[in-house]
């Protein structure tokens, strides 16, 4: 009996639940020579943003034990040449498309919205409110329960979209930011983004990034991942899509048990470009030996300790 | 291009100078459409640490076959060295642009620093084969850190050596050399290098000093190397003005004019 993959994520509907995330899989067609883009559950593109950005300066990515640094900046085409350059080719293909946007102000993310909303092909947006690398943007709103709050109230404004609004690691308690955009029409949860980290050369006497600090993604932080996927399930209602070091399907696996409806792919496409293609087959082969019959059966469904909840992590 | 992501078996691999290690694995894809300068991303470590794969050029290239030279420098390359013949390494590639033979060309000079003579013996040996002169530099830190000397000795190409001891050849830069040879002021000439950056740098210097058109194989910290994660970038002056470009897709091989180091 082949277990049943298929899931339908905050309008979202995919043949199986394995994405992958944004920044990772350029906007689809760098990856075509490897990976059946038809086989995804759905690809999230690289940030946009209302105008064209020219990202940090270099030194930008550096490789730490299991994971990886970086500070590219959110470097991007901008929404319009996404549009008409980007967005086409992968119309082709019978895969939901997740457009991933950013800004600096409350305006921009209005902007670039307004300008998706009236496109053929776009199956939801991802809003990063969380990217740690832009020095007066992303951040602010993704750290602070109120902005978070109003600017995901503003973005729902002027949009009909699927919004999934993902979350940065980088705060004290996740959960209030969780609630505070599920509050404000949050349809999806997508976490985590990468932890803030830094590296330094002692031969030079400089952090080895030429933006001092970068985020940190790969390996490394499944576990922080799994943590904030478990605690956000825990307080909000609509679902998550989990994400942080997902190399194989056990890891896939593992993220649906803490309460995550869908898993991205990362880094792992920059180690094997057709990571995601693995990830779906061996979670598959994992839930038939299993005797899942369908995906359902294991969201969410983590056996814990004897009188553990949500108020003990 | 089509690119490739294949298990490659080692056929051989030995040390071949201080630090410095050759091996040759099968793989009919990049064996047979790998062009001169560009590079494959090997996966050195089945585990997670190294976490990345590493870049390396195509230093020679047959129907079933590949061969790449490198310098062990770190955890990677260290890795790397450790790995025997019979056992498989993933390989993705060709990868990156190429440099390029112009019809005009009457002679070449290709500079080689250290391992970066890896990046230019596919080119020797086709300027060899279209004819052109050719003029070879290698320079290295000491003799016991030479690479492919034998190889070139056997294709018969002009070849002058530089060590920083003097323990072979001229003692000081090979960049010394190459503007030795460009006084002559020959037409026609073009400049191709590959090493650490000061000696690509000061080679730009010279080459620029002396009008003569120059291309190099510039490296830079990797991660994806098929163009998504926008991690690779080197400042590229092109039409007046200042851009970030990706070593993995639009390079590795660039002007030097238009390189701002
Ligand atoms: C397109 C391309 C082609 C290359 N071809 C060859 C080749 O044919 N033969 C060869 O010997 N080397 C080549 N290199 C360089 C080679 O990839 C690096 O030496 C290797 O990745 C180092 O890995 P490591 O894990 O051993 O060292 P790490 O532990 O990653 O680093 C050790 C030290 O080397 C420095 N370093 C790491 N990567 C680079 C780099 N890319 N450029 C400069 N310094 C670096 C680090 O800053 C550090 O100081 C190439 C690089 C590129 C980008
Ligand atoms: C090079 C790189 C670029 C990224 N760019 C974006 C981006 O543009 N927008 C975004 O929301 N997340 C971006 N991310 C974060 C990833 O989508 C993902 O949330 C994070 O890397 C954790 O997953 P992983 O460990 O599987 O990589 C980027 C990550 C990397 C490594």
């Amino acid at each position: 009996m082949i277990p049943n993959l298929a899931v339908t994520v905050a309008g979202i509907q995919m043949r199986n639940p394995v994405m992958v995330a944004s920044g990772t899989f350029g906007y689809g067609q760098e990856y075509a020579d490897f990976v059946d883009i038809n086989r995804l559950g759905a690809i999230v593109v690289k940030g946009i943003t209302r105008e064209p950005w020219k990202g940090n300066a270099t030194p930008r990515i550096y490789e730490t034990p299991s994971g990886m640094l970086n500070a590219i900046g959110l470097q991007n085409v901008g929404v319009r040449a996404f549009l008409s350059e980007k967005l086409p080719y992968l119309r082709q293909f019978d895969v939901p498309v997740i457009v991933n946007i950013c800004g600096k102000t409350t305006q921009e993310y209005i902007d670039v919205v307004t300008m998706l909303e009236g496109s053929q092909g776009i199956a939801a947006v991802e809003v990063n409110i969380s990217c740690p690398n832009i020095e007066c943007g992303g951040m602010s709103f993704g750290t602070d329960p109120d902005l978070a709050h109003d600017l995901i109230q503003a973005v729902r404004q002027v949009t009909d979209l699927p919004l999934l609004v993902k979350l940065s690691p980088n705060v004290t308690d996740v959960r209030q930011i969780a609630r505070a955009v599920e509050n404000a029409g949050a349809d999806g949860i997508s976490a985590i983004n990468t932890l803030l980290g830094m590296a330094v050369d002692i031969d030079k006497r400089r952090p080895v990034l030429a933006n001092v600090t970068g985020g940190l993604s790969g390996p490394a932080i499944k576990p922080v991942a799994l943590r904030v996927v478990y605690q956000v399930a825990q307080v909000v209602n609509i679902p998550i899509i989990g994400m942080g070091g997902i190399m194989s399907g056990r890891d896939a696996f593992e993220f649906l048990l803490a309460g995550a409806s869908a898993v991205a792919v990362g880094t792992a496409n920059f180690v094997r470009p057709d990571a995601s293609l693995c990830v779906i087959d061996e979670l598959r082969q994992l839930l038939q030996q299993q005797q899942v019959q369908d995906l359902h059966e294991v969201i969410g469904g983590l056996n814990l300790p004897e009188g553990k909840r949500l108020c003990d992590i | 291009m089509k690119r490739y992501d294949v298990d490659a078996l080692i056929l051989e691999h030995r040390r071949v100078a201080e630090d410095h290690y050759w091996m040759r694995l099968d793989s009919d894809a990049i064996g047979q459409n790998a062009r001169p300068g560009q590079f494959i991303h090997l996966q050195v470590s089945s585990g997670t640490v190294p976490l990345l794969r590493r870049p390396l050029t195509v230093y020679r290239r047959s129907s079933g076959s590949f061969e790449v030279l490198y310098q062990v420098l770190g955890q990677g390359t260290r890795l790397l060295s450790n790995t025997k013949p019979g056992e498989t390494l993933r390989v993705l590639g060709p990868l990156g642009n190429h440099f390029r033979v112009l019809e005009h060309i009457r002679t070449a000079l290709v500079v080689g620093g250290g391992a970066g003579i890896a990046s230019l013996m596919l080119l020797v040996e086709e300027l060899i084969r279209r004819e052109i002169p050719v003029i070879v530099l290698l320079g290295a830190q000491r003799a016991s850190r030479l690479v492919a000397i034998e190889d070139l000795e056997t294709l018969g190409v002009d070849m002058r050596v530089a060590t920083d001891d003097g323990s072979r050849g001229h003692q000081g830069f090979v960049t010394e050399l190459a503007e030795e040879v460009l006084r002559d002021g020959l037409s026609n000439r073009v400049v191709y290098g590959c090493g650490p950056t000061p000696m690509m740098q000061a080679l730009s210097d010279i080459t620029q000093r002396y009008g003569v058109s120059t291309q190099l194989a510039l490296e830079s910290y990797m991660g994806c190397a098929l163009g998504v994660c926008l991690g690779c970038m080197v400042r590229i002056r092109r039409n007046g003005i200042i851009q970030h470009m990706r070593v993995c897709t639009e390079g590795p091989i660039f002007d030097a004019e238009e390189i701002v180091w």
